[in-house]
């Protein structure tokens, strides 16, 4: 009864407030190497309203600039294009969701873990050399389809809720029981609908199930840095549960112990501010 | 009211906060239960548990 169809699931996107032809572009531009800059700077100052967001986040203490910029232009030459774009589609994206309220889904644990997400798939990234602004968006967003459940199936998803306290399973399992489809399911018809970087995508479609081999490096990114951020108890859901990770996935990713025990110490060196930044 | 000299109000403060990062750990330790509540027995299910036990308690000492 509470099941889902996901023909209703593209109907329920198509509803949702539309996100500004800009971000759309910049999004679309996270994989591209030839990026016309001026262009896109030009199209960011235009939007009065983006361009206030996103010069709020650059002036915040989480990028401790000596001054106050009070353009994009100014933002852009000293924090260069790549960070402002990541500024932007980030203060775009939260403010689509911005008033999203349920009874039974406390928004700020979810936005708390996935700037925790974002800010470890940053950290990983620069190890493994993939773009770490994508990697930071990709993981802000990696959930992105629970906010669709919750505020487009506000009944089915509050029984996905229950049956999940009742249960104590994982939010995934709870989801598939109840609904007959999952968040990353879900948050890959909205990357779709929102023309985000095929490499994007499919790291929102499986950031709960890897692929042990030949999986692509942004979504192993993404995979790592969601079970990282659970571990480290970011959010503060006292319910949380930390997914399981193949040691293989673990071998993937390069990365020995200490590099780790260096990356969990610099997420949790830089989330608080990064929380106050996005006045999360 | 009793006064300390300065050498035991830093012998105090010491153990004051041992006695808090010894309560810290604990509380670490706890949550990481809780979190890892569903874990098996498996290295490969446990290979993020152990590395966050040593992260908790050896490497933020």
């Amino acid at each position: 009864m509470n099941r889902i169809n996901p023909d209703d699931v593209l109907t329920s996107i198509s509803n949702l407030p539309s996100l500004p032809a800009v971000v759309i572009e910049l999004l679309a531009s996270l994989d591209q190497e030839d990026v016309n800059i001026h262009v896109l700077t030009q199209k960011i100052a235009q939007d009065q309203a983006l361009t206030a967001k996103t010069l709020r986040l650059a002036n915040s203490s989480f990028y401790g600039m000596a001054h106050q910029v009070g353009t994009i232009q100014e933002a852009i030459a000293i924090l260069g294009f790549r960070t402002v774009r990541s500024l932007a589609t980030t203060a775009a994206l939260i403010g689509t969701f911005a008033g999203s309220t349920h009874a039974n889904f406390n928004v700020t644990p979810f936005w708390r873990h996935a700037i925790a997400t974002a800010v470890c798939a940053r950290e990983l990234a620069v190890h493994l050399n993939i773009n770490p602004e994508q990697a930071y968006t990709t993981g802000l967003l990696h959930d992105i389809g629970r906010l669709v459940l919750v505020t487009q199936f506000k009944p089915n998803y509050e029984a996905t809720m229950i049956h999940r306290n009742q249960h104590d399973c994982s939010l995934l399992e709870a989801e598939l029981t109840v609904l007959s489809i999952d968040h990353a399911a879900v948050g890959l018809a909205l990357t779709r609908h929102w023309k985000f970087p095929e490499a994007m995508q499919q790291a929102v479609a499986c950031h709960h199930t890897p692929q042990v081999h030949g999986m692509e490096p942004l979504s192993l990114v993404i995979f790592a840095a969601n079970a990282i951020a659970h571990a480290l108890d970011l959010s503060k859901d006292v319910d949380d549960l930390v997914p399981p990770i193949a040691t293989d996935l673990w071998k993937q990713l390069g990365l020995n112990e200490k590099t780790l025990l260096d990356i969990f110490k610099n997420v949790e060196h830089q989330f608080e501010s990064a929380c106050l930044a996005l006045n999360i | 009211m009793s006064q300390q000299n300065p050498p035991q109000q830093f012998l105090h403060a010491q153990l004051y906060t041992q006695d808090n990062e010894e309560a810290l750990r604990q509380h670490h330790l706890e949550r990481l239960a809780r979190l890892f509540r569903h874990v098996g027995e498996s290295e490969d299910d446990r290979y993020l548990l152990n590395l966050m036990i040593r992260y908790r308690t050896v490497e933020s000492s």
